[in-house]
């Protein structure tokens, strides 16, 4: 080998700690929490689109029942 | 004929080995020395820690392993970072407020993860497949079930996962690779798959380490470091293997 590499673990160690200690910024905390508003509200929208479903089909039902 | 060599009698084999006139140029870490070395929760973090930096480090013994090294290091520390971020997201002091059926999929795979830690002993880093079921939860929000998720895995991964690669600059470890003009005085044969099934083959050894063991075999580095039964099975199922040094308890346990 042309030049000999010696390692240091304790520097390994040191750096591989900081990837595990990072704080979350504000901004990421805002952008994650907006991001789970938006996945709140679709499934509400499908929430709704759902009863409207369910609710159509039953007025469905109900009228057949009816006219039979 | 290789051997077993247990930490504790390292000593010794280095001296014995200077003696019979074989050059210590280096030697070939498995990628759970790696992870062990920087994870305090893993078995053997103290000693495996101690062992390199007051052994090999002070011999100067470089480091080398295989590319698959990396990819084992980085997977392992996906799944930590993921699991110890998903696990804060979901904890009541957090301030993200994560929508509720999302919570419930974490805790849900967490539960099953905290029971095997306390029954089994097992670390606190979830599986792939617990990892799958949680991403899944959120996929099936459809877009922006999507973006929570890709949301979550750069603040959690991506930072990190990169500090985590640069870190692993500190080991100085080395690549070996045939291609390397660098690394032509250490090369006494070509690495061939032939050679990795065949030792594969031996005792059902995993790829990754019989891929460990076939590189020492085409290298003038006489030894290897692990903490995984596999080496020490193949080493003394096969006598043209070289030697394999491990904690002393690893040892006693399989001897």
């Amino acid at each position: 080998m042309n030049t000999k590499k010696i390692s240091d673990v304790e520097a390994f160690k040191r750096e591989s700690d900081k990837a595990r200690n990072i704080p979350l910024s504000q901004e990421d905390i805002k952008r994650i929490n907006d991001l789970a508003r938006e996945v709140e509200k679709e499934e509400s929208e499908n929430n709704e689109d759902d009863f409207s479903i369910v609710a159509k089909n039953k007025i469905d039902t109900e009228s057949s029942h009816i006219q039979g | 004929m290789g051997k077993v060599v247990r930490f504790s009698e390292f000593d010794q084999y280095l001296a014995e080995l200077k003696a019979s006139g074989t050059k210590v140029e280096g030697t070939i870490l498995d990628a759970n020395v790696i992870i062990t070395l920087n994870y305090e929760p893993k078995r053997f973090h103290t000693r495996t820690f101690e062992f390199i930096k007051n052994k090999i480090e002070k011999e100067g013994i470089s480091l080398f392993t295989t590319v698959n090294t990396t990819q084992e290091y980085l997977d392992f520390y996906r799944r930590l970072l993921l699991t110890e971020g998903l696990r804060t997201a979901i904890h009541p002091s957090s301030k993200l407020d994560l929508p509720n059926k999302k919570k419930t999929a974490i805790r849900a795979q967490s539960s099953i993860l905290q029971h095997r830690e306390t029954h089994n002993g097992a670390e606190p880093v979830f599986n792939d497949r617990e990892i799958k079921k949680i991403r899944e939860v959120f996929f099936n929000s459809g877009t922006a079930g999507m973006r929570l998720w890709k949301g979550l895995c750069e603040l959690y991964l991506k930072k990190p996962l990169e500090i985590e690669f640069l870190a692993l600059e500190k080991l100085k470890i080395t690549y070996l690779s045939m291609y390397n003009e660098d690394q032509k005085e250490i090369f006494t044969k070509k690495i061939t798959w032939e050679e990795a099934i065949e030792i594969c083959s031996d005792i059902g050894a995993g790829f990754s380490d019989s891929m460990i063991l076939n590189a020492l075999q085409c290298t003038t580095l006489p030894f290897a470091i692990s903490l995984d039964s596999d080496l020490a099975y193949s080493v003394m199922a096969n006598t043209n293997l070289k030697d394999v040094l491990m904690p002393d308890e690893v040892v006693d346990n399989i001897l």
